[in-house]
């Protein structure tokens, strides 16, 4: 039982390395006061009303230790890549494994290190890695993060290879993986970047993960990520994104396995032509829990936003979705536009979903919108009166309804693979054909 | 229904308030609440021993609450200590004199409505010796609701009348438990309305707080109770266009609305409480629960409100969907000017099969003010084909305004269809150079397209009504577009 989060802390006299810098250290001493006073966040937490850690809290975690990133490669999860067009990073367990990954450091203009052993980057990102502000797990990554990827492009590069960032957990003791990002584009760099978590299939762990994203004026990142851990395994996870003038931060989050995942994403737009794009997809089943929580700041005028989330829920899996967008005072001439859409299959699904403006400037154009509905009766209907199963009927209707975030990947095999998952390894080819 | 009709022609006849005055004009208790001052408001109202001890187990569940604070608004702390629990109305020798005595500013807004100089008078709380055309007005409403066997009073009257039918209904809506300021209400609630309405009755006229002359002694906790037995009909107004003076700065009232199989109650508040002057000083803060039990089956509630007063908004008028095939609406317009917060919105809860619910919400937030919408659409498991349609929107006028949206959408039947959709933003220009190009003045242009914003909700209010909030919504807007 681990029902006081501050179990989940490293032993506090304990230095990660000898190469640790001081203030790093006291920061984590700092956090690790914060764990203790904070604790679990519980349901009168606004931003965790819909989620509960009661399953979380059962389970005796211990934080991951070097020792675990050479766990037995051989019953890791497969890992579909397209060498031709990616390079991959792979972490084990929270630790960085240079040897299992193609990426190599040779490529023009970009520089990706684990973050530990970079003092540099650590250094120049200090106030971020040092604010964890009322967040309980992110402090609790603070005090206890073992290692991470910092990625770095050069101001004016455009890499035309895709990053994979892998990252699996496998152990046959509930780990606690913190894991800590920071991800940095220099002015009209470009980058596209997936972001895997895997797990085996025995795995009982905890990912919490915490990834700051900075993006200079005119940078573009296309950031794809993919929650795709075992049924057993949990995942909390941050992303901070912070986007200059001209830059576009473009981020797909797809959801599809794990026990339960929280992830947050709070992006703010803080130079004008700041855009931002944020999609989702999420698919629940057995007693699966997805919350999804955003917030865009659109905090100079002339910003602008959009995103699309769409949920599937079945059997008694639970779905949350929390979208914020702010418009601080005096930033005029925004647009910020919202959707979340959400299919229940099932009677003991639940989805809680609720789309927030919070809007401080008046000539802006804001929207949202929320829908939650089955499958249409009509729909279902026509397909069957053209001789098509009502299982397969179904499948193509869901497979439709998860098409539209899906056909915006413009990474191929993740499409693929993505298809395939919605509509079942088996019937997507003599669906295509039967449909045709 | 002849004992009935009896005791309506006591309740509105005049004696009563003559009656009132009389009891109770010496006496006023020191601000403070305790236990001890419930028992004394109790007493003094001569209540049953039932109600009381009602009274005292709601104070003990207040004492266990604290104050709310994720509403979207700020305000320096109510010292409820500070507050005295029960005055006797004003004698006149306190009453202004006459009009010369009242503040300019709300006369003129008298003017701009067009309100007749007596009614203007009742409404400034000066001590008006004739009872002008109220009486004529009393007996024939009195007559027709005695025909029918309506049951209209003060809540204490009720009390007195009819003790079972109160002591059936109170605090079933809303439990005492419900919330710090509903707890507080029905600690020491003052007075309030009490209607009744029949089996398959329908109301033969529109009630009007307006004209049960007793209201302005309601006081600061009101209570407000309405039953609409099966297959009856009521149409209820609250408040009126006309700026009350009060005296009192917060405001928690309690309305509970009942709907049995096929019964509908049509609920519309016009609410134009002081705001406070434009840097925000005084002002009412209203913090009000209102929530309907739609416990028949078809039965229906509809809640209209134009909320343009008070400094502080802070109002969720809900329903209950409990009975199969039962219906809830929700229509609001929420003007803030100035410093003004108003965080208000609905709350509709799908428990009965095919229950449907439409919220229609406009919102405008001029000059500094903070103007929120928040709404609960919640549908439970046992709620089949549940139908929900809610739309909100948002007109922002001056750059340092402020709109917020929150909506909670909280499902867990699949077979509910549920569909949210909200806009924000400010009046367009094309809409406005059109209009000023016809040769309309600027802020009349403003006014006609806040009207055309808000019709959808403007067009279920009751037509008198409706005139007077069109001609409000451009008085409370002057000055605030340049």
């Amino acid at each position: 039982m681990t029902d006081v989060l501050s179990e989940l802390l490293p032993p506090s006299e304990s230095r990660h390395s000898l190469s640790e810098p001081d203030w790093l250290h006291e920061k984590r001493q700092e956090a690790g006061q914060a764990v203790k006073e904070l604790g679990f966040p519980n349901s009168g937490i606004e931003t965790w009303k819909y989620t509960s850690l009661h399953r979380l809290k059962k389970v005796d975690f211990r934080p991951a230790e070097i020792a675990d990133s050479t766990a037995d490669t051989t019953v890791m999860p497969k890992l579909e890549i397209d060498n031709s067009k990616e390079k991959t990073v792979i972490f084990i367990n929270g630790f960085f494994r240079e040897d299992l990954g193609t990426y190599k450091n040779t490529v023009a203009g970009i520089k990706i290190e684990p973050l530990y052993n970079n003092s540099n980057m650590l250094e120049k990102n200090q106030e971020f890695i040092s604010s964890y502000s009322n967040d309980a797990f992110a402090a609790l990554n603070l005090a206890g993060f073992s290692d991470g990827i910092s990625i770095e492009v050069d101001d004016n590069a455009l890499i035309s290879e895709t990053i994979r960032l892998v990252f699996i957990g496998e152990h046959r003791d509930p780990l606690l993986r913190n894991i800590k990002n920071i991800i940095q584009l220099g002015q009209n760099a470009q980058l596209r970047l997936i972001e895997e978590y895997r797990s085996g299939v025995s795995d009982f762990g905890l990912t919490n993960v915490s990834t700051n994203i900075v993006l200079q004026e005119g940078a573009r990142l296309n950031h794809h990520r993919l929650q795709n851990e075992a049924i057993s395994s949990s995942q909390i996870a941050k992303i901070v994104a912070s986007v200059e003038a001209n830059a576009s931060y473009n981020s797909d989050s797809i959801v599809l396995g794990g026990q339960l995942t929280r992830l947050e994403i709070d992006v703010a737009l803080t130079g004008e032509r700041a855009t931002c794009r944020l999609n989702g997809l999420f698919s629940g089943s057995g007693e699966q829990h997805i919350d999804h929580h955003t917030t865009v700041r659109h905090q100079v005028g002339d910003t602008h936003s959009e995103e699309l989330y769409r949920g599937i829920l079945d059997d008694k899996s639970r779905g949350v979705f929390n979208g914020k967008v702010v418009v601080e005072k005096d930033a005029q001439k925004i647009t910020a536009k919202q959707a979340s859409n959400n299919l229940l299959l099932s009677r003991t699904a639940e989805i809680d979903t609720k789309p927030e403006l919070q809007i401080y400037a008046d000539d802006v154009k804001c929207a949202h919108g929320a829908t939650i509905g089955q499958l249409d009766s009509a729909a279902l209907f026509y397909l069957r009166s053209r001789g098509i199963s009502e299982q397969k009927a179904r499948a193509l209707l869901i497979f439709a309804f998860a098409e539209e975030i899906i056909n915006t990947i413009p990474v191929d095999n993740l499409r693929s693979n993505l298809e395939r998952r919605f509509i079942g390894h088996n019937q997507m080819s003599e669906l295509k054909s039967e449909a045709c | 229904m002849a004992s009935n009709a009896e005791n309506i022609e006591n309740l509105v006849g005049q004696s009563y308030e003559a009656g009132f005055y009389t009891d109770i004009e010496q006496e006023m208790l020191p601000p403070g609440l305790n236990e001890a001052t419930i028992r004394f408001i109790s007493a003094k109202k001569n209540e049953p021993e039932w109600l009381l001890e009602w009274r005292l187990k709601c104070y003990q569940q207040f004492l266990s609450l604290t104050e709310p604070v994720w509403a979207n608004v700020t305000y320096p702390s109510i010292d409820l200590q500070a507050i005295s629990y029960y005055a006797a109305p004003k004698r006149d020798e306190d009453r202004p004199k006459s009009l010369d005595e009242i503040d300019p500013k709300i006369l003129e807004t008298y003017e701009k409505l067009g309100i007749p100089l007596q009614e203007q008078k009742v409404l400034a709380g000066i001590a008006v010796d004739i009872v002008f055309d109220s009486v004529s007005v009393h007996t024939t409403f009195r007559e027709k609701l005695a025909e029918v066997g309506v049951i209209f009073c003060s809540f204490s009257d009720a009390v007195r009348e009819y003790p079972d039918l109160v002591r059936k209904y109170l605090g079933t809506v809303v439990p005492a438990r419900d919330n710090y300021f509903s707890a507080l209400n029905s600690a020491v609630f003052s007075d309030g309305s009490f209607v009744y309405i029949p089996k398959n009755t329908r109301c033969p006229m529109e009630l009007s707080t307006y004209f049960r002359m007793n209201a302005e002694n309601s006081g600061q906790f009101e209570r407000t109770l309405i039953i609409a037995d099966e297959g009856s009909y009521v149409s209820y107004l609250e408040g009126c266009t006309a700026p009350m003076r009060d005296e009192n700065q917060l405001h928690a009232a309690v309305v509970e609305l009942v709907t049995m199989d096929d019964a509908e109650i049509k609920y519309s508040t016009v609410q134009n409480w002081y705001p406070g002057d434009e840097d925000g000083k005084g002002g009412i803060y209203n913090f009000v629960t209102k929530r309907a039990d739609c416990r028949g089956k078809r039965s229906k509630v509809s809640w209209t409100q134009v909320e343009t007063g008070s400094a502080i908004t802070w109002k969720y008028p809900s329903c209950i969907l409990r009975g199969d095939y039962s219906v809830g609406e929700f229509y609001s317009v929420a003007l803030t000017n100035n410093l003004q917060q108003a965080d208000t919105g609905t709350k509709m809860v799908h428990l009965g099969k095919e229950t449907k619910s439409t919220i229609i919400s406009k919102g405008i937030s001029a000059g500094k003010s903070e103007n929120a919408y928040r709404g609960l659409v919640r549908v439970g498991g046992s709620a089949e084909n549940a139908r929900n349609y809610t739309q909100c929107d948002s007109l922002l006028l001056g750059d340092r305004s402020a709109a917020h949206t929150f909506p909670y959408i909280e499902c867990k039947n699949p077979t509910a269809q549920i569909e949210h959709e909200a806009s924000t933003s400010k009046i367009s220009e094309d809409q406005l150079f059109y209009l000023r190009s016809r040769g309309i003045k600027q802020e009349d242009a403003i006014n006609m397209i806040v009207n055309g914003f808000c019709k959808e909700v403007l067009k279920e209010l009751p037509m008198e009504f409706a005139v007077e909030a069109q001609k409000l919504l451009g008085i409370s807007l002057e000055g605030s577009v340049g």
